[in-house]
């Protein structure tokens, strides 16, 4: 048992890395990322598996992180928005830039790794299938119109 | 947020999960964590120890059998969402899984976990209960079955006991003379449920031989309305709906009505009705 408070390490595939992380139990794979490992892309939002800010990947499947216990995800490939491009944007990121998707950004990393999961099941979604599969991320700005026109121009664009 | 102080427990079988929860107590169940994981974070929950299933392997598999699917209790709503076999022998649960949140929550949550966590707006709680799904139940005192009406005592209630494990549910293949209908009413795509209705017809000819109806949402707990299926029963397939709106049902399961100032009592006694034989005119007429 690990008890109360005290961290024990759990081993995760952190974009591509291996990495053994120290989390308390109740820590969520949120937490983990954000006050462990400083990865601040990774944003918090409403902490109840609503709004989406906190997308991941977890074996490629999108994710709320505020909604995993971290110590639960032991040997899980996590890719989080700093695992995302490289030195350049890669092509979500591109189709974002290009139909003007971002306007706080708040909610952009979510977006653009929710989209990354939505291709790589459906590489060309319908309109409608975009607007589905993006039910689990809120724009606070209400830019939504713009980042489904990113979502189709990145299935297009593979 | 500070994360909440707790103990985790990750057993590697369901025995192992059963032998914990024997010696325990205020221990809750985590599955997929979707429901559990946000009550423990706003302190709603405050189990000493949480039993995470993630490592148990035996509670992963869907076992199709001849007359049911045997669904894990790690069995995510996804790969129900997802399965091809269901979608041809058991279409109302799989409609319904697809209903659930969001993609992101569907990847992770269960379908036993969301029996459980018995939440008024839950879309698989209507069409377990319409489908006549059984969930079975572990102890180190013995195993028993559960219907859904017998597991959701009321609102995030179930009868189980705190040393129970629900390992899987028991979900009845539906022979291909039986149509189907799911419908949820939701603010906001992705939202949990205002009202949800599952309907399943099976026609003899033009004419409803047999209708099984579950309303939820809105509800203490999601009901069969019996009133209403043996009025169909004998009705012509085209006048279904028409027979749904003419029968008055709704106060059957006035007790049970959970109204809130978006949606109050006059407004749900005005919508359910329409909304459930909107349901009833899609499985009916083969629309769904």
């Amino acid at each position: 048992m690990s008890a109360g408070g005290s961290p024990e390490a759990v081993r995760l595939v952190l974009n591509g890395d291996d990495r053994a992380v120290p989390c308390a139990p109740g820590e969520t794979l949120l937490d983990v990322l954000r006050y462990r490992l400083g990865l601040t892309g990774t944003k918090f939002g409403c902490g109840i598996g609503y709004c989406g800010a906190c997308t991941v990947l977890v074996d490629g499947a999108a994710a709320h992180s505020c909604c995993l216990l971290a110590a639960t995800m032991e040997g899980r490939e996590i890719t989080t928005i700093e695992g995302v491009g490289d030195d350049a944007p890669d092509a979500v990121q591109q189709a974002f830039l290009e139909a003007g998707a971002v306007q706080c950004g708040y909610c952009t990393p979510g977006f653009v790794l929710s989209v990354r999961a939505l291709l790589a099941e459906n590489p060309e979604p319908s309109e409608a299938e975009v607007r589905s599969f993006l039910t689990g991320n809120i724009c606070r700005c209400s830019g939504f119109a713009a980042i489904v026109r990113a979502g189709l121009a990145a299935g297009g664009a593979r | 947020m500070p994360p909440p102080a707790l103990a985790l427990e990750r057993p590697r079988s369901a025995d192992e999960a059963i032998a914990i929860l024997a010696g325990a107590s205020e221990a809750r169940v985590l599955a997929g964590g979707q429901s559990l994981v946000p009550l423990l974070t706003l302190g709603f929950a405050e189990p000493d120890v949480v039993v995470s299933l993630d490592r148990c392997e035996d509670l992963d598999d869907v076992a199709l059998g001849e007359s049911a699917a045997g669904v894990g209790a790690m069995v995510t709503t996804r790969r129900i969402e997802l399965d091809a076999t269901l979608a041809d022998r058991c279409p109302l649960l799989v409609a319904a899984a697809g209903k659930v949140g969001s993609p992101h929550v569907r990847n992770f949550g269960t379908l036993v976990g969301n029996l459980c966590h018995a939440d008024p707006g839950s879309d698989l709680i209507p069409a377990a209960l319409c489908l006549g799904v059984e969930v079975e139940v572990r102890s180190s005192r013995g195993s028993r079955r559960l219907s859904v009406d017998e597991l959701v005592a009321g609102p995030f209630t179930t009868s189980l006991a705190e040393d129970e494990l629900a390992v899987a549910a028991q979900v009845p293949l539906c022979d291909r003379s039986w149509r189907h209908s799911y419908r949820k009413l939701a603010l906001r795509a992705g939202d949990l449920a205002v009202a949800t209705a599952a309907a399943l017809v099976r026609l003899e000819g033009d004419t409803v031989a047999e209708a099984r109806l579950v309303v939820g949402g809105a509800l203490r707990r999601a009901a069969r309305i019996s009133r209403l299926e043996a009025a169909l029963a004998g009705a012509a397939a085209s006048e279904a709906a028409a027979v749904a709106l003419a029968t008055c049902w709704v106060d059957d399961l006035a007790d049970d009505l959970l109204p809130d100032p978006a949606t109050p009592p006059d407004y749900l006694h005005a919508m359910l009705p329409r909304f459930v034989a909107a349901a009833v005119r899609d499985a009916a007429t083969g629309t769904a």
